[in-house]
């Protein structure tokens, strides 16, 4: 596979290459034709950076006018691992893309940075997570603290680094409509998208009840750690970096981590507003 | 599994906790465990943690239960460190080829026994495990239980919750998300 892909990136195979930074760390991706290209540049995360293709750490390649069985996404700096194969690369093919990108993303960046499956807002100058698998009203909860005046990090992968400083990834907000998924930028909302790097100092795990009363518990320090390795965007990365990603969610759990069952958002959004007024972290 | 083999305590049932192939967390009285070989992570409430961390290949289970009882400021029952044994045995946390088993001991006999005293936190030993699997077989979560295509299958498969994991296949899924 190696030297196949050598040799056709020598004879002129590939069409572009785009290089970026994410909050440090390098990345770069090169495509066999000009809509792969096009695709490239979408789905690259909104805040990253433009870099040097040549010197990046982590390189991938989008190969789309290869023939059958030769397309897909395949991490070059990882033995050309397959990251998605596909026949055609349309519409539908890009979301799949965009998601798989984004966990190879996740796998190169750590243990320098920690993606966790989390909506996420800044305060003024704190961070705040919001924890929560598949349905538990993350977006929901995320565009209630958007419509009290915190600005966007993320609705659904968090960044951050060892120390537990959350950086920006933002995007537009998956609110879930009756016949699938609308897309909903900030200003939709009424905020932003932060553009600041903020110090996580409060997590909040809440699940959807239909009337249920906001009453969280704080979570002991090991349940809140578990709660985060729980939540890791790309799971499989605690396999190459054990000890960094333990001491990563062990942080974050002494920040505070409170968890329960939420009835409507605004009441949560209140509390959470209220903690942080109070002083906490 | 309820009801374990009576057999009388020996030395081959002194309790000694397994080092090798683990990677350790203390986060206060608890400890977060993951298991190297079996990719697994582990977080023991400080009742596990303590019984673990005394499990030293020396120490009995009286003795245990002694240590514990002064540290918690209260009379430990046997049953108790029993039952954090069995857990963690169970989980491949205490050295392997130590027979550890108490006459008539059954954990929902004792559960019942030392929930009633309820003096003591019970020991929990919580389990999660991880995806081994390849970037190509792992899908997102947020698009549990759809062949969505932004689901990161491909090929219209579906991404389903496979006892925590999210991978993909080809039939619907048959576990909740």
């Amino acid at each position: 596979m190696h030297e196949a892909f050598q040799h056709d990136f020598e004879t002129g195979r590939w069409s572009g290459r785009i290089g970026f930074a994410l909050h440090g760390v390098s990345f770069g991706i090169r495509f066999d034709d000009a809509a792969a290209g096009e695709v490239v540049r979408r789905i690259v995360p909104r805040a990253a950076l433009p870099s040097d293709y040549l010197s990046s750490e982590h390189r991938f390649s989008l190969i789309s006018a290869g023939g059958d069985g030769a397309n897909g996404l395949f991490f070059d700096t990882r033995d050309f691992e397959p990251v998605l194969k596909f026949d055609r690369l349309d519409g539908g093919t890009e979301k799949g893309l965009e998601t798989k990108f984004q966990f190879a993303l996740a796998l190169a960046a750590a243990p320098r940075l920690f993606f966790l499956h989390a909506g996420a807002v800044a305060i003024g100058n704190i961070g705040v997570l919001v924890l929560g698998r598949t349905g538990s009203g993350k977006t929901t909860l995320v565009g209630e603290l958007l419509r009290r005046g915190a600005d966007l990090c993320t609705d659904d992968c968090a960044i951050l680094d060892p120390a537990g400083n959350l950086y920006p990834n933002p995007a537009p907000l998956a609110v879930r409509t009756g016949d699938g998924r609308a897309f909903r930028g900030p200003e939709e909302f009424g905020s932003i998208a932060a553009s600041r790097v903020v110090p996580v100092a409060l997590v909040v795990a809440a699940r959807y009840e239909h009337g249920a009363a906001w009453a969280p518990e704080a979570e002991a320090s090991g349940g809140g750690a578990f709660n985060v390795l729980g939540n890791l965007f790309y799971p499989p990365a605690i396999r190459e970096f054990p000890r960094e990603t333990l001491g990563f969610a062990g942080l974050i759990a002494k920040r505070g981590i409170y968890s329960g069952t939420r009835g409507e958002a605004t009441e949560v959004a209140e509390w959470i507003f209220g903690t942080i007024g109070r002083g906490h972290g | 599994m309820e009801k374990l083999q009576e057999e009388t305590m020996t030395n081959s049932q002194i309790p000694k906790a397994r080092k090798n192939g683990l990677v350790i967390q203390e986060t206060g009285d608890e400890v977060l465990v993951y298991d190297v070989d079996s990719n697994r992570a582990h977080c023991l409430n400080r009742t596990a943690a303590f019984v673990w961390k005394s499990c030293d290949g020396r120490r009995s289970v009286p003795e245990i239960a002694a240590l514990l009882g002064k540290e918690l400021a209260n009379k430990v029952d046997e049953d108790l460190v029993w039952l954090a044994i069995d857990q963690l045995s169970n989980e491949s946390l205490l050295e392997s080829g130590i027979r550890l088993k108490r006459s008539g001991f059954s954990r929902r006999d004792a559960i019942r026994k030392i929930g009633l005293a309820a003096a003591v936190t019970l020991p929990v030993v919580a389990m999660l495990s991880f995806p081994n699997g390849a970037l190509a077989v792992t899908c997102a979560a947020s698009y549990c239980g759809t062949n969505d295509p932004g689901n990161g299958c491909g090929g219209g498969q579906y991404c389903c919750n496979s006892g925590g994991l999210y991978r993909c296949q080809v039939a619907p899924c048959s576990t909740p998300c």
